[in-house]
């Protein structure tokens, strides 16, 4: 990210950034509304305030039924309206899943291209608290196999505010997944407005020898791998930050420069974000690569509760591993 | 019991040979100590033998050039081993460890060296671990990646691999840039001939046979280039490419030096040896370089090596096999400590053992100036500029005496005149070193007391 050092900087907590891009964009248009589960409470902060700033028309309480306030979002996006769908887990996006995956992600080219759903479902996600299977996933994997939807993982202040604002404005249905374990990490940005653009990928650490593809918390993870192992690898760190549409070409010029890559996604191995991006290196960059593509991700498991957790989700020693492994002997020599 | 055939290392520099006959086909019965097959070596062509008796299994054939230690063939001695050795093709190299020692024992130690190298190459039908980028990189380079041991897991070729070949391709042997030998043959680019090298050579001859013109031009012959003509021809290209030559050319009265020698030759007479110019100019070039040590130097790897040892080497042609004229370099070493009489007994060795075909490939290295002769070759005035023997600074020539009108006190005299040319690697040394060196060697060649002081 390039900022200008004469910009008025303030220190925003995660949370706060996604608060304050919902309410500059709620101030700047009309038809942005949030609707979801306890919102004018807001458990996870990410609304809160909002409501006493414009009121419980835009800010709507729904009854507990995550179908039931996916749908009334896709019925407003379609009439007219950019809908903020907040699922308070994101895990409860299985419970709203014919209205995310079949309606919102499919009525635009159901109609030949004359209905828009501009809506956002948003939803904390994400493992590192122990709050077992149903309260700890990151279903990233499932949105990028649904074609229509539009996936968006900050893992910054920064960039979740950025994205946050460009997600609301898209005229496509948006997942914006933050993690739980980022709410409160705090940055300094800009008073002044900005915009990240859906599909861009962050170079979040330069590096040599070998390329870490991350997303979400594991951006931080692989940050601290790559810190760790300084002295012997150079490790360059992309931070995809939204995964549709995916900045292919940000990781194939990056494995271009390394010739070894790993991915790190906290979602299932099996058929998973990894897999995916995995399969378009070696598509796109086959002849440049000099070690299989490792990848490391959640196990093929239900995630655990409690202290079994972290022997499902991706741990910073197995991150680290990885990046040794696949550096070989070829890296750093 | 099977005991496997290598490319032997017969020398410190020696990095790969070719084979230039079997003398027995796949399958013959060999006899211990016979000549199993020839290898041309970058410099001379060596006879291998059979370190025991056996049924022959050949997996090399005729015009492959392999790296030392390659394994070539077998010896098998039943019926059953050699069908082994057949099916695997040496990939499942039947022989147990322990009962190949015996045989290495009675091999002859430069087998025994040879053994000792860890064999870089797969056997032949094994598969190759590349990585896809080691694979982009040794193409773009043109690297022969069959030949080299990969470092990644299980021992895949990675990138690093690639580079490391790279580099020890560059300090230890000539790029593989192939004279294309004017047949339709040979239609790709030098750079693909580099890497068709083993099989284009094949290739020309066959399609010689049928073919009697070239581009519109006909052909007396065709002839492979391989053995010692392929050494020279890479070895100049090389020294063409990469050093930035320079010739100094100057003439030298030689009336002193021809007194000199004519003393010298009366007071140390002996039956098998003649004092020769060239062994004059060998002490007189080793007490150069003591007075301008840059001339005595290598640029390898970004780095000018100056040599504390002065090994002269001088040209010496020779009749190859087939009859066609070659050149070697035999090497004098440490001729600054050397007596004139002591120089002039080894050149006479060296000189003997080149016209028969008997140099090792030690006696042909090592050297770190070079000089040449073409007096022998053309009597009258001329110059050459000649190439540096790499990886040297500088090669020193000298031509024939011819009598010649020059200036003395105001007078035009006859005078024997020896014209000498210096061609200096201007990466290396500029003028200032260079005029060290050719003063003092003016200085010798005119004054020979001066040789003494």
């Amino acid at each position: 990210m390039h900022r200008d050092k004469e910009l008025q900087m303030k220190e925003l907590s995660y949370w706060n950034a996604i608060s304050e891009a919902i309410a500059e964009e709620m101030k700047r248009d009309e038809t942005v509304f949030v609707i979801g589960e306890n919102v004018q409470e807001s458990p996870f902060l990410v609304t809160k305030g909002l409501v006493q700033q414009f009121g419980p028309d835009r800010v709507m309480d729904a009854p507990l039924s995550e179908l039931a306030i996916a749908g009334a979002t896709v019925g407003a996006a379609m009439a007219g309206y950019r809908p903020i769908c907040d699922l308070t887990f994101a895990d409860f996006i299985y419970c709203a899943a014919d209205e995310v995956l079949m309606k919102a992600a499919q009525q635009y080219f159901s109609h030949n291209a004359k209905v828009n759903v501009p809506c956002v479902f948003m939803g904390v996600a994400g493992a590192g608290f122990g709050n077992g299977p149903e309260h700890s996933r990151i279903p990233a994997a499932m949105i990028m196999n649904n074609p229509g939807l539009k996936l968006v993982m900050p893992s910054t202040p920064y960039d979740a505010k950025g994205l946050m604002k460009a997600a609301i404005r898209d005229n496509n249905p948006v997942c914006f997944f933050f993690h739980k374990k980022c709410m409160p990490m705090k940055q300094e940005i800009p008073d002044e407005e900005y915009i990240i653009p859906l599909g861009v990928a962050d170079v979040k650490r330069v590096g040599s020898d070998v390329t870490v593809v991350a997303t979400s918390y594991m951006v931080h993870l692989a940050l601290e791998a790559a810190k760790n192992l300084e002295d012997k690898i150079s490790v360059e760190v992309i931070d995809l930050r939204s995964l549709v549409p995916l900045d292919i070409d940000a990781i194939i010029n990056s494995v271009k420069k390394t010739g070894r890559v790993v991915v790190v996604d906290e979602d299932t191995e099996c058929c998973g974000v990894a897999a995916e991006i995995g399969q378009q290196i070696m598509e796109l960059a086959f002849d440049y690569l000099d070690a299989p593509v490792a990848r490391v991700c959640a196990a093929n498991m239900p995630i655990a509760g409690a202290a079994m957790e972290k022997y499902v989700i991706p741990q910073l020693a197995q991150v680290q591993n990885a990046i040794e492994a696949a550096a070989g002997s070829g890296a750093g020599a | 019991m099977i005991v496997k055939l290598f490319i032997p290392k017969l020398g410190m520099t020696m990095e790969k040979a070719t084979i230039a006959e079997w003398r027995y086909k796949d399958g013959d019965q060999v006899e211990k100590d016979s000549t199993v097959l020839v290898i041309d070596t970058e410099k001379v062509a060596n006879d291998i033998e059979a370190p025991v008796s056996g049924k022959l299994v050949v997996t090399a054939a005729v015009g492959e050039e392999l790296p030392c230690g390659a394994i070539i063939g077998y010896i098998a001695e039943t019926q059953e081993e050699y069908e082994a050795a057949k099916d695997g093709a040496g990939a499942s190299a039947p022989a147990p460890q322990a009962s190949v020692h015996p045989a290495a024992e009675e091999q002859n130690s430069e087998q025994l060296i040879a053994a000792a190298e860890p064999a870089p190459v797969l056997a032949s039908g094994e598969r190759i671990k590349i990585s896809p980028l080691a694979k982009t990189v040794a193409k773009q380079n043109n690297v022969d990646y069959t030949e080299i041991s990969g470092s990644g897991p299980g021992g895949r070729i990675v990138k690093h691999d690639i580079e490391v070949a790279m580099t020890q391709q560059v300090v230890a042997e000539p790029i593989l840039m192939t004279a294309c030998p004017g047949s339709r043959g040979c239609t790709g680019s030098a750079a693909d001939a580099a890497v068709k090298s083993s099989v284009s050579s094949t290739a020309v001859v066959s399609v010689s046979d049928s073919v009697s013109q070239h581009e519109g031009k006909r052909i007396r012959e065709v002839k492979t280039l391989k053995g010692m003509r392929k050494a020279i021809s890479e070895h100049m290209h090389q020294s063409h490419s990469v050093t930035a030559p320079i010739s100094v050319i100057f003439e030298v009265d030689m009336t002193e030096m021809i007194k000199f020698r004519n003393r010298l030759i009366e007071k140390w007479q002996t039956q098998d040896v003649r004092l020769t110019y060239t062994d004059i100019f060998i002490m007189i070039v080793a007490k150069a370089l003591k007075k301008a040590p840059m001339m005595n130097s290598s640029l390898i790897n970004n780095e000018i090596i100056v040599w504390e040892d002065i090994n002269i080497g001088f040209g010496a042609s020779v009749m190859m096999p087939d009859g066609e004229n070659g050149l070697v370099v035999p090497v004098i070493r440490n001729a600054d400590k050397m007596s004139l009489s002591e120089i002039s007994v080894t050149r006479k060795d060296l000189t003997d053992k080149a016209r028969s075909g008997k140099l090792s490939v030690d006696e042909m290295s090592g050297g770190t100036f070079t000089i040449t002769n073409t007096g022998t070759l053309a009597p009258f005035w001329h110059i050459q500029t000649p190439l540096i023997h790499q990886p040297q600074a500088a090669i020193l020539g000298t031509a024939s005496i011819v009598d010649r009108p020059v200036a003395i006190d105001g007078q035009v005299v006859i005078r024997p005149i020896m014209p000498m040319y210096l061609t200096f690697d201007h990466r290396i040394v500029d003028g200032g070193p260079t005029s060290v060196f050719n003063n003092q060697v003016y200085g010798m060649m005119t004054d020979p007391d001066l040789i003494f002081i």
